[in-house]
């Protein structure tokens, strides 16, 4: 699917990720709300199922505890009765399904002057029968023994850590001792009871609030007493698996178990997060309960993973149902674009498909249909605007054919002259002028720029031409020429326009030459010797500014060989791009490197192609006028 | 509460297969622990069988009065462990014990209180668990030599004694008990403790003992059994995961319920009680003259001897 080509998508794209978005913020959230609530209730659960353990295995400690308690006093009122201490032991085991054993053990030398003096009750392991034998004996010298030795100690009932029954077939048992005390308060022995422990695995087994939750209890030197790996009951403490744990949590929850504290601890087990409720038992031991936090979450997880498929499936639907409605939509759109197209390649009468509703694609077919009929109209307005101007340029253009046919194209053929001269417009006509008439051995020749550009100085240059036609055949001084134009020019001239010129008559048999120069630009005289200068003129005024002006002329007598070169200002200001100008001192040097003997026709092509090379193709601001006089 | 009450004898014999074998009967002075895993490595790797000895190793019954000491005195154990002052005082009593291997060349004997006992002096009058068996002359020597009295409390074994609160401190070594009571607390306070070698008393501990009269009957026979064992040792120090194994499996045979990791700690600690102070290496280096004659003047001071023990009859 091309993306970037479809709106539809785009936009259903669009709505897909905001929608998406919003839920994610909202499931996490709802995920973080019901994450602490949870991990609350779990903890409760567990803490539950913790108290209810410990309860329970309390009730069996204090029924031992009470069966050894209440016979304490029959012992001491029947110390003299041998057989009746052993049927003690009896009864105690008898009336106590949890008691295995029971023993009446007495201080040394204290029971007539024996040394071991314990009459002992027990239930074989192989017969289930109950047995009694007196336990001491050199090789079991019971006063040295935990059970004995501890809780006379102590001065209190001591309840043993658990231990294997090495005549037992290694079953788990533990025994409660009480110190029996004479009325002087002297303790004379111990009275005990062994209960087994093997019903704890079991039972410590089936406590599971979670799925792989676990119960572990140990005692007060911080054995396991069970676990669910059973190598490690008796055999390992809680800080031998600490000790090989990253973090020092569950080194701190075995002191604080070991201490007798209540609580609940969170840490690694394995790598998966799991927190243990512990709580101490009456006699002096720990118990725990390990849960995972996977196993608690992972009813949530399947939940959550159910909605995670579900909003999936949701915002797919979703997608595809927008794109189509919004493909349906703005099919109107994808009308109007090829209606566009259409119009854009040149068919301006192509239908726009009509809406029928009132909204925004109501306005866009009203502003294309306005688009479709504005274009038309201008159109049809370019038309005639082209039309006329076609006209003009066509007038401009016979216009210009005039005025160019008003310069003379037939430059004397004479042998001792040669002489060239070429008019460039900046537009199509232009208000530079040039003229020459030869009779006998007389030049008559003038260089004109007219003020302005364009019609009006294609005019004015065409009235000055006349002018000087008319005015220099009455055979007149120049200056009387220059006067008498500069009059008729000055009559009716309501626009002030002027011309700069520079007219001389050179005698082609003496070479004497007199001039007149009307605020003209200085010509350039090449001398045989091809040295270049400026020709020293009086400036005047440009003619048509000033009636009965006074001009003057002027004479200079030229050398054979003498070339002159007459222009408008159209040469010196020819600017290139960055106005810099060609100016008097580049077509001096341009004067100073052409040959002598080059024909006038040449030198004036030469100078055009010099100037154009200099502008560099930069647009042509004035009229360029060149004539070139060879006086051979 | 019915325990065993004797030791667990249990015979093994290796390489049954190798011809005409001297028989060799063999007892550490403790229940089966990695403090004697260099014997079993020299029997499981066959040392002892290289050197034409079957080696039967029995073991002390944990609540037995029937010691190693008691079983060689009537013959019934050719060879034993036991630690030099131990054997001093039966040489004084009057059985002539020989020291044919000195294992142990820094003592490993600790005290651990219930309270600060950095002072000497705040173990006068306190009831001191200690074994019933012996083990604790060091300890003698330390309160003769401080002017202490102290309330014994013999016990079998174990440190629920003082787990329990029933003793306000206990006798423990370094590679037994007080790494049990590390696993059972976890931890006890530096200054609770006292280390006795740091006191002067750094007395070399466990050693392979015979008879005068079997050495002199089996010189050729204890000699290999001594290379044989001190084969077992350097094998564990090199490869102690692989001793590790073997102690575990002569536990498992003798019927010990035991940890695994204690059982590591105790042969780390028992190889660098190894280690002789003086060359930086386990050299087993006899007992040298000097700490000899240093612990016949201590142990008759504190009454302890009530003879000068010969070195040169004891020491070979």
């Amino acid at each position: 699917m091309n993306w970037q080509k479809s709106f539809s998508s785009r936009l259903s794209l669009f709505v897909l990720l905001i929608a998406s978005g919003l839920m994610l913020g909202v499931a996490i959230l709802l995920g973080l709300f019901s994450s602490s609530s949870i991990r609350q209730v779990s903890r409760n659960m567990a803490q539950q199922h913790l108290n209810r353990s410990i309860l329970e295995i309390e009730q069996v400690i204090t029924e031992v505890e009470r069966a050894v308690d209440n016979l304490d006093w029959v012992v001491l009122q029947n110390l003299d009765d041998e057989k009746f201490l052993y049927q003690v032991t009896r009864e105690i085991v008898q009336a106590n399904p949890n008691i295995v054993g029971s023993a009446i053990a007495f201080e040394p030398g204290y029971y007539k002057g024996r040394k071991y003096f314990s009459p002992y009750s027990y239930i074989g392991d192989q017969t289930h029968e109950l047995r009694s034998i007196q336990l001491g004996n050199e090789d079991y010298d019971y006063p040295t023994l935990d059970w004995y030795q501890i809780p006379k100690l102590l001065g209190k009932p001591y309840w043993s850590e658990p231990y294997y029954d090495d005549g037992g077939g290694g079953q788990r048992m533990s025994t409660y001792s009480m110190p029996l005390k004479d009325e002087d308060g002297k303790i004379i022995g111990i009275m005990t009871a062994d209960i087994s422990l093997d019903w704890l695995s079991d039972w410590v087994n089936s406590i599971r609030p979670y799925r792989n939750s676990f119960t572990m209890m140990i005692g007060r030197n911080g054995s396991f007493i069970a676990h669910p790996d059973s190598t490690k009951v008796l055999n390992e403490t809680i800080f031998t698996v600490a000790m090989d744990l990253p973090d020092t949590t569950a080194f701190q929850l075995g002191k604080d178990m070991l201490a007798g504290k209540r609580g609940m601890q969170r840490f690694s087990l394995n790598g998966k997060d799991s927190f243990m409720v512990y709580g101490p038992i009456s006699n002096g031991w720990s118990m725990g309960i390990v849960n995972l936090y996977g196993d608690i979450f992972s009813s949530v997880r399947r939940f959550n993973m159910f909605l995670v498929i579900t909003l999936l499936l949701g915002l797919i639907g979703m997608f595809i149902g927008c794109r189509n409605m919004i493909r349906r939509l703005t099919m109107p759109i994808v009308e109007f674009t090829n209606s566009a197209m259409t119009i854009a390649k040149g068919n301006f009468q192509a239908m726009i498909p009509e809406v029928e509703t009132q909204d925004e694609l109501k306005k866009l077919r009203d502003s294309l249909d306005y688009m479709q009929r504005s274009i038309n109209e201008y159109i049809g307005e370019l038309k005639t605007t082209t039309a006329s101007n076609e006209r003009y340029e066509s007038e401009l253009n016979i216009a210009r054919e005039i005025q160019m046919s008003m310069l003379p194209q037939n430059f004397p053929q004479r042998e001792d002259c040669s002489l060239f001269a070429m008019v460039q417009p900046a537009k199509e006509v232009g208000g530079d002028l040039y003229d020459f008439v030869d009779v006998g051995d007389s030049l008559f020749f003038l260089v004109g720029d007219v003020s302005g550009k364009g019609v009006p100085a294609a005019l004015f240059m065409a009235i000055a031409r006349a002018a000087f036609r008319f005015i220099g055949a009455l055979g007149l001084p120049m200056r009387e020429v220059v006067r008498r134009v500069n009059d008729c020019l000055c009559d009716g001239n309501t626009n002030e326009m002027f011309v700069t010129l520079f007219a001389a008559c050179l005698d082609l048999k003496t070479g004497d030459m007199v001039y007149c120069n009307a605020g003209h630009n200085p010509i350039v005289l090449i001398g045989p010797d091809g040295k270049s200068s400026f020709l020293q003129a009086k400036p005047n005024l440009a003619a048509g500014l000033f009636e009965g002006f006074p001009y003057e002329d002027e004479q200079i007598h030229l050398e054979r060989g003498t070339r002159l070169v007459l222009y408008t200002d159209g040469v010196t200001e020819a600017e290139r791009s960055d106005k810099v100008q060609y100016g008097e001192e580049k077509l001096l040097k341009w004067a100073a490197g052409l040959n002598p003997l080059t024909s006038s026709h040449a030198a004036v092509q030469d100078l055009f192609a010099h100037v154009k090379k200099f502008t560099a193709g930069a647009d042509q601001n004035d009229d360029i006028t060149i004539m070139s006089l060879l006086w051979k | 509460m019915k325990r065993l009450l004797t030791a667990a004898a249990f015979l093994l014999f290796a390489f049954a297969s190798l011809p005409a074998q001297e028989v060799i009967t063999f007892m550490p002075q403790w229940l089966p622990q990695t403090q004697f895993a260099g014997y079993y490595v020299a029997l499981e790797k066959g040392f002892y069988a290289e050197e034409g000895l079957d080696v039967i190793i029995d073991h002390f019954g944990g609540s037995s009065t029937e010691t190693a000491l008691a079983k060689i005195e009537h013959r019934q154990i050719d060879i034993i462990t036991t630690q030099l002052i131990s054997a001093m005082i039966e040489r004084d009593k009057g059985m002539r014990l020989v020291n044919v291997l000195q294992t142990s060349q820094v003592n490993g004997l600790m005290c651990a209180a219930h309270f600060p006992v950095k002072d000497p002096q705040a173990l006068n009058g306190a009831r001191v668990g200690r074994w019933k068996v012996g083990f604790g002359e060091v300890c003698d020597l330390f309160c003769y030599k401080n002017q202490l009295q102290v309330n014994w409390i013999p016990y079998i074994q174990g440190i629920n004694l003082y787990v329990a609160g029933a003793v306000d401190a206990l006798l423990c070594y370094s590679y037994s008990e007080y790494l049990q009571l590390v696993m059972a607390t976890g931890g006890i306070p530096e200054d609770y403790l006292i280390r006795f070698s740091e006191f002067g008393l750094d007395f070399p501990e466990d050693g392979l003992y015979v008879t005068e009269k079997y050495y002199k009957d089996n010189k050729e026979k204890v000699d290999k059994f001594v290379r044989a064992s001190r084969r077992g040792w350097d094998y564990a120090r090199e490869h102690r995961e692989e001793a590790l194994e073997i102690s575990l499996k002569m536990m498992n045979d003798f019927n010990v319920a035991t940890s695994r990791k204690l059982q590591e700690m105790m042969l780390d600690e028992v190889l660098r009680l190894q280690v002789n102070p003086v060359t930086g290496v386990a050299d087993f280096a006899p007992v040298s003259r000097g700490v000899f004659d240093a612990l016949n003047v201590s142990l008759q001071e504190a009454g302890i001897l009530k003879s000068t023990i010969q070195y040169e009859e004891m020491i070979r």
